[in-house]
């Protein structure tokens, strides 16, 4: 892959885990990587570990780091659902070497923006890493409502997941306004909602996510490079916006 | 042979700015001589081209589709358009302007983006529509995968409710809705999916799930960027297909769709036509 070459491209989105909508291994993964020419991704479990079996998902991640330290960075997922038993959980992974929260709205059966989610927003504070929020889906996971929780922990950076996706574009544009520390992760859409994010001149807002195994890394880095021509903004979007989000942490 | 069964062209419309009139993405829209040459460098053979004032502000829409019939006629063996209707306007309008489009100026179907038309598919305006179109046997192109006026359930229960229309899912329930596709092609044999809008996950699960007939290659692309193109194709470059599936997904569907079986006598007439209007063709 040589849209940037010299430059590690970091994937802040990938799925582990044999899920019910989605599955992908660990070598899977590693193979992806590999065509795509990504030093590293952020690993978060699949569907079913990020709505119920939270523990069993988090060690699978856990379990992926250690193994290949080199290559991947993981984020826990707890579902708030299960209140104090979610907010120990977090404390736990994120304890252990998990580098951040996933929160995926739709799965856990909440709005975005809901209260429930706070305590688990503030145990994530303690440790000061990031937030990737899934959003795209109307009403419950709307880029506004990403917006809400970053102004309302306005310590924390979040990634919006997905850009808000599709039909969400011009939506996601105006959330950035209104929250400093909301970056845009960029699967899920395609050039048209790329060129409006380069036209509003968010170049610096950007962190390129894959979401595999619903995408291919290589097929998309071509799509995102079509659009971001310069290798300063490649760079930016590949490589070093993620570092801002993670504040330096996203490797061990 | 690549057939994108998802296009927009602006036509020129008298007071709407052309070359420098921006989109929703921030980029300005070309005329056709920037339309077709994006196809070309992309080996676009063909395109359904669908209108882009007329789902916004209705009251161009009229306007509009005469304009996009004389651009798309000098392109008669590549460009196939389809109109819009305002779904709201009264009765008799809607089948006027039905009877000029299909009737007069020999478009290729209806096209609707309800979420910006502002009705839904459930109402009985579009049930008109569905009559009119059953009556021209013409097919219904829909804008899908966004609540709360056409997702993609919304778009199955619009051909479960019209089996003798031909429906064509837009986006194949963009990234969020295309499973329920899957349930609704089986059971519905008048309705058909273009596949710009799931996740690569989804082209594939929709092919593996129901096989190649029924699905077309499509990218939203003729609005200001040859990439949203390009990005389709690349998607689609990778899926697991054999070769004669991956022929029928990204160019014969969508010609037999329009023309039938023998769809490759009416293109060569349609050539000889092409040669006619336009010499260099």
């Amino acid at each position: 892959m040589a849209v940037l070459p010299g430059v590690p491209i970091v994937d802040a989105h990938v799925y582990l885990g044999e899920g019910y909508h989605l599955s992908f291994g660990v070598e899977d993964l590693l193979e992806q990587m590999d065509e795509a020419g990504v030093e590293r991704a952020v690993v978060c479990p699949v569907d079913r570990f990020v709505a119920v079996h939270n523990r069993e998902g988090n060690d699978l991640v856990l379990e992926a780091v250690r193994s290949h330290g080199d290559r991947l960075s993981g984020m826990a997922a707890v579902n708030p659902w299960f209140e104090g038993e979610a907010v120990d959980e977090v404390r736990r992974a994120l304890g252990e070497g998990l580098a951040g929260l996933f929160v995926h709205s739709v799965y856990q059966g909440f709005r975005l923006d809901d209260h429930i989610v706070d305590p688990l927003l503030e145990a994530v504070a303690e440790f000061d890493v990031p937030v990737y929020v899934h959003t795209g889906t109307a009403a419950q996971a709307e880029p506004f409502q990403a917006a809400e929780l970053a102004r309302r922990f306005p310590g924390l950076n979040f990634i919006m997941g997905h850009g808000g996706s599709s039909d969400y574009g011009e939506d996601a544009v105006r959330a950035l306004e209104f929250a400093p520390n909301l970056w845009l992760e960029t699967s899920r859409n395609g050039p048209a909602n790329y060129n409006l994010w380069r036209v509003k001149e968010l170049t610096s807002r950007v962190v390129f996510g894959s979401s595999a195994p619903e995408y291919i890394s290589a097929v998309e880095i071509e799509i995102l490079a079509d659009v971001f021509a310069s290798r300063e903004e490649r760079e930016a979007i590949f490589s070093k916006n993620i570092e801002t989000v993670f504040k330096g942490r996203l490797r061990p | 042979m690549i057939v994108d069964t998802h296009t927009h062209l602006r036509a020129p419309i008298q007071g709407v700015a052309q070359n420098g009139r921006k989109n929703i993405y921030g980029v300005a829209d070309e005329r056709i001589d920037g339309y077709l040459a994006g196809f070309e460098e992309n080996g676009v053979d063909a395109c359904w081209v669908f209108p882009l004032e007329g789902f916004r502000a209705d009251t161009f829409a009229l306007e509009e589709m005469e304009s996009l019939a004389r651009v798309c006629g000098r392109y008669p063996n590549r460009l196939f358009p389809f109109a819009t209707i305002p779904p709201m306007w009264p009765e008799k309008k809607v089948c006027e302007m039905i009877e000029r489009a299909i009737g007069e100026l020999g478009f290729f179907g209806l096209k609707f983006v309800n979420i910006c038309q502002g009705v839904s598919l459930a109402n009985p305006s579009m049930d008109l529509i569905a009559r009119e179109a059953i009556r021209f046997d013409v097919p219904v192109f829909l804008h899908d995968g966004s609540p709360e006026y056409c997702s993609a359930i919304q778009v199955v229960y619009y051909a479960r409710k019209h089996p003798e229309l031909r429906v064509v899912s837009g986006h194949g329930g963009l990234r969020e809705f295309w499973p329920e596709f899957i349930d609704g092609v089986r059971e519905l044999p008048n309705l058909q999916i273009c596949l710009s809008g799931p996740t690569q996950w989804g082209i594939q699960k929709l092919y593996d799930e129901l096989g190649p007939d029924r699905l077309m290659f499509g990218s939203d692309g003729g609005i200001g960027s040859h990439a949203i193109t390009r990005a389709y194709l690349r998607r689609l470059a990778r899926l697991e297909a054999s070769e004669e599936d991956r022929r029928k997904i990204m160019g014969t569907n969508g010609m037999r769709f329009l023309f039938g079986e023998d769809w490759e006598n009416v293109m060569a007439e349609k050539k000889s036509m092409a040669r006619t209007s336009n010499p260099g063709e």
